[in-house]
């Protein structure tokens, strides 16, 4: 995906409204985002999408213990 | 006196309420004197009912005279992090955006607490919004801790903490989104359960992000806590997402054997940060374990960074969808750091999010054959470094505030994301003469084996027993 950039993101803010970010803090957020985003790129590089929201409630109860 | 009857726990208060050894009025009058002598100190009160809770204890007392017990908890005074709703009272979740917020309806773990005969004393002081592990609060004031004040009370269940460590109630409920209970647990030398997902009802509590958020309380004592947990889990109609699994007997199981019970010790990531005098205080207790005949295992844990990222992902997409409306038409009324937290969310893309979402089976599933193939319980620090000092940790929005809340949180926020069960127990002091503790992770609603370990523990030591000098 494309990086997410202090532009994008202060374009969002005017959008947003509220609060908008200083150009140094818009670096920040798109540091910060970027990382989250890569991490999650690299987890799920290869693997479906397997868009059922009951999985995880399933999976807790498949592999509960005492 | 009025010490004594504090420094009791809360099974055998209520027990000595049943017995009539003590009346309801003699412990809740006791709670509300310290309470208001502590209050100038620890600030952990956001509402103090005294009248209210002084009422409820002498109607305890005439229906136990009329031989009417509610339940488990009668009589025994309460207080709660200020965000569980009653119906037509005030809930202010540490905020001034919801200073005179009035619930129109009940919160289904609060009722429970109350249905089984608990009396509620007040609501307590916790970070903005749930949002922040310092217990540094702009609107309500600062909350301190009550082995030293000018020490963090932990967050986001500040007032929890500070309120049951410092012997004014018996217990609290809390709540946990990302190490929320655990890290004031571990703060003020208290045991804090963050529940498996869906064992306890999240109907009824302001949320801050509701597919991570759990409901669970702090306690002195391992007992107490599987009293409340038992009390509060099970399914809620009102909550679809609570399990239909049948709820253990948490209290009848503490006293099974632990010897032959494997304890796993991670190898990487949980000591990554961990200071050394935290590090020996870890060692220490896993001696107690090892002399208690539990097999000590060194294991390999999937890389947690993961599902740290993953749960901060889905933490700022579901708190922005909350905030929203607030954000855009008064971000001035958040405090700096809690409004910095959140605005990530703003520009997270929908997809990520759920994509996010939908890695959460695959990464429980991998943690939990990684680990839990080997070990019945995980044993890690419940904080990495000795509790820091207000003044330390007070930087608003500023440099280092990410670091420093990542570092807080370092073992804790990745267990809200796999949904797992874990819970936080004293073990010691650091040289700064605050508490330390430790944190024990089981597979999904495993509450009842992390009971007995904590309580095998605590019936050898007495960590828990030692009481903060305001409160002596």
């Amino acid at each position: 995906m494309a990086q997410i950039t202090k532009e994008l993101i202060l374009a969002q803010a005017r959008e947003f409204g509220g609060a908008v970010p200083t150009p140094e803090r818009a670096e920040e957020l798109a540091a910060t985002l970027n990382v989250l985003i890569g991490a999650l790129d690299e987890a799920s590089e290869g693997l479906p999408l397997e868009a059922e929201p009951s999985n995880m409630a399933r999976a807790l109860e498949e592999l509960a213990g005492d | 006196m009025s010490a004594e009857i504090l420094n009791a726990s809360l099974v055998e208060t209520a027990e000595a309420i049943r017995r009539k050894d003590l009346s309801s009025v003699e412990v809740v009058r006791a709670s509300i004197a310290r309470a208001e002598a502590l209050q100038p100190k620890l600030n952990c009160f956001i509402q103090l009912l005294g009248d209210e809770a002084l009422a409820d204890a002498e109607r305890a007392d005439a229906e136990l005279a009329r031989g009417k017990i509610r339940g488990p908890l009668h009589g025994v005074p309460l207080a709660h992090k200020d965000m569980y709703y009653r119906a037509g009272k005030r809930s202010t979740c540490g905020t001034k955006i919801r200073k005179d917020y009035i619930a129109d309806h009940d919160s289904t773990a609060l009722k429970r607490l109350l249905d089984a005969g608990s009396i509620y004393l007040g609501g307590l002081n916790m970070a903005e919004f749930a949002t922040g592990p310092t217990g540094h609060n702009e609107h309500w004031g600062d909350n301190h801790n009550p082995w030293n004040p000018d020490f963090i009370a932990g967050g986001s269940s500040s007032g929890t903490g500070s309120a049951v460590a410092a012997r004014i109630v018996y217990g609290g409920l809390g709540s946990d989104t990302g190490g929320s209970i655990r890290i004031p647990s571990s703060v003020n030398g208290l045991v804090g359960l963050k529940p498996t997902n869906g064992l306890v009802s999240r109907h009824g509590l302001m949320s801050l992000s509701h597919t991570m958020d759990t409901v669970g309380s702090l306690t002195r004592t391992v007992h107490d806590n599987a009293r409340l947990t038992g009390i509060m889990a099970g399914h809620d109609a009102l909550d679809p997402t609570t399990s239909h699994r049948a709820v253990p007997d948490y209290e009848a199981g503490l006293n099974a054997p632990v010897k032959g019970l494997r304890l796993g010790v991670p190898k990487n990531y949980f000591y990554d940060v961990t200071t050394p005098e935290v590090e020996k205080l870890q060692q220490d207790c896993l001696a107690v374990f090892r002399d208690l005949g539990v097999e000590i295992v060194e294991v390999d844990v999937p890389d947690m960074h993961v599902p740290t990222h993953m749960s901060n992902i889905v933490f700022v997409a579901e708190a922005v969808a909350i905030h929203e409306k607030w954000l855009r038409e008064r971000p001035e009324d958040y405090q700096a750091q809690v409004r910095s937290r959140y605005e990530p969310g703003i520009y997270m893309p929908a997809g990520k999010y759920l994509r996010a979402l939908d890695m959460r089976a695959k990464l429980l599933r991998d943690f939990t054959e990684t680990v839990f193939s080997k070990v019945d319980v995980l044993h890690t620090p419940g904080l990495s470094m000795p509790v820091p000092s207000l003044a330390d940790t007070d930087m608003a929005a500023g440099q280092g505030m990410p670091e420093m809340v990542a570092r807080l949180s370092w073992t804790t926020r990745s267990n809200n994301y796999l949904g797992i069960p874990s819970l936080a127990v004293p073990c010691g002091f650091t040289a700064n003469g605050l508490p330390a503790g430790f944190q024990l992770m089981g597979r999904p609603f495993s509450e009842a084996r992390l009971f007995q370990m904590g309580h095998a523990y605590q019936g050898v030591t007495d960590w828990h027993t030692r009481v903060p000098e305001m409160s002596a």
